[in-house]
């Protein structure tokens, strides 16, 4: 079974709904920042997973199926092999690069900026969330995030059409 | 009455008459540039006003430019200098696009604090950008509506400008 990222998204949307239970005032608020954490984070991964699909599954983009079909038995060269690893070493970056490339088709190619636009966003907000100190995080910040994050999943729900 | 700007310096520069010109009027001013990165309105009794402007001389000698800052805005914090021109030098064309964002965001986040920092994902260290982020202090509807508007008007038409290395950000006070 095909594990669904747009999931995360409403993870996401779950921790900013409820994001603490304690009663301690001190505990309550380091508890609402890890959710607030946590839901950035997931956002990110909840359109990435989606789009990293999106191009592995609709664009059969050739290096993101290459594991599939070495599953399924065909044989690559070395350096089909070597190609492929180098160039999705940082995956990431892959995916925002390739949602680059233009389609030759004006109303994809205005999705696929539009998505790169708030994938990139989510992106650094997720680096923070997951990597810096000292961000005491407003409610409201998550808010645009997550529906930014769903902004995105509309773009590539209208691209797989 | 109309106002009239010129700028004078001690070097000859061909100069743009700055966008927000027309904000400044009903008395006769002139402007001076003084240390090649300000611009300050002097009125009749010579008396110069605070900085209005912040000017960026470009790279071609003898020429400036006034890039950004409208009315009282004041200049865009660099938080790690060094790391934002190290990124800078590896995509000059950045430089623009910072001036002509931080350009639009004065406009549409009046009075809203703007800052710029380089960023890495330590998952994935190549990927070395620019941030800027605009801090308001607007409520939740408001600050929505501005951004979508920045993000609609200015942000997506040249989002291909920057080659994913450089990020907009908005967050709340």
């Amino acid at each position: 079974m095909t594990f669904g990222w747009k999931f995360y998204v409403s993870l996401a949307e779950r921790l900013l709904t409820n994001p603490a239970c304690g009663d301690d005032p001190e505990l309550r608020d380091s508890e609402v920042q890890s959710n607030y954490r946590a839901a950035l984070s997931r956002a990110y991964y909840g359109v990435f997973g989606t789009a990293y699909d999106y191009l592995r599954d609709t664009e059969h983009d050739f290096a993101l199926n290459m594991p599939i079909l070495q599953q399924q038995g065909q044989v690559f060269t070395a350096a089909q092999i070597q190609e492929v690893e180098t160039g999705t070493k940082f995956i990431h970056d892959y995916v925002i690069r390739q949602l680059s490339r233009t389609t030759h088709d004006q109303r994809k190619d205005g999705l696929r900026r539009g998505l790169r636009q708030v994938l990139s966003s989510l992106r650094e907000r997720r680096v923070e969330a997951d990597y810096r100190q000292g961000l005491h995080y407003d409610r409201r910040t998550i808010r645009v995030s997550i529906d930014d994050a769903k902004t995105a999943l509309n773009y590539l729900q209208q691209l797989c059409r | 009455m109309q106002a009239t700007l010129s700028i004078s310096t001690s070097e000859r520069m061909e100069t743009q008459a700055p966008r927000s010109s027309e904000q400044v009027s009903n008395a006769r001013v002139n402007s001076e540039l003084r240390g090649r990165n300000e611009l300050r309105i002097v009125d009749n009794n010579n008396q110069a006003s605070d900085v209005i402007m912040q000017v960026a001389p470009l790279t071609q000698p003898g020429f400036c430019y006034v890039v950004f800052g409208r009315g009282t805005q004041p200049e865009l914090q660099w938080l790690d200098p060094a790391g934002i021109e190290s990124v800078i030098a590896e995509t000059e064309s950045l430089r623009a696009l910072i001036d002509e964002s931080y350009a639009q965001l004065c406009e549409i986040f009046r009075g809203d604090t703007v800052t710029l920092r380089s960023s890495v994902d330590p998952d994935e260290p190549s990927s070395r950008r620019l941030v800027i982020k605009v801090k308001t202090s607007k409520d939740f509807e408001n600050a929505s509506e501005l951004w979508k508007r920045f993000n609609d008007d200015w942000w997506l038409p040249n989002f291909d400008r920057a080659d994913d290395k450089l990020c907009i950000l908005m967050d709340f006070q």
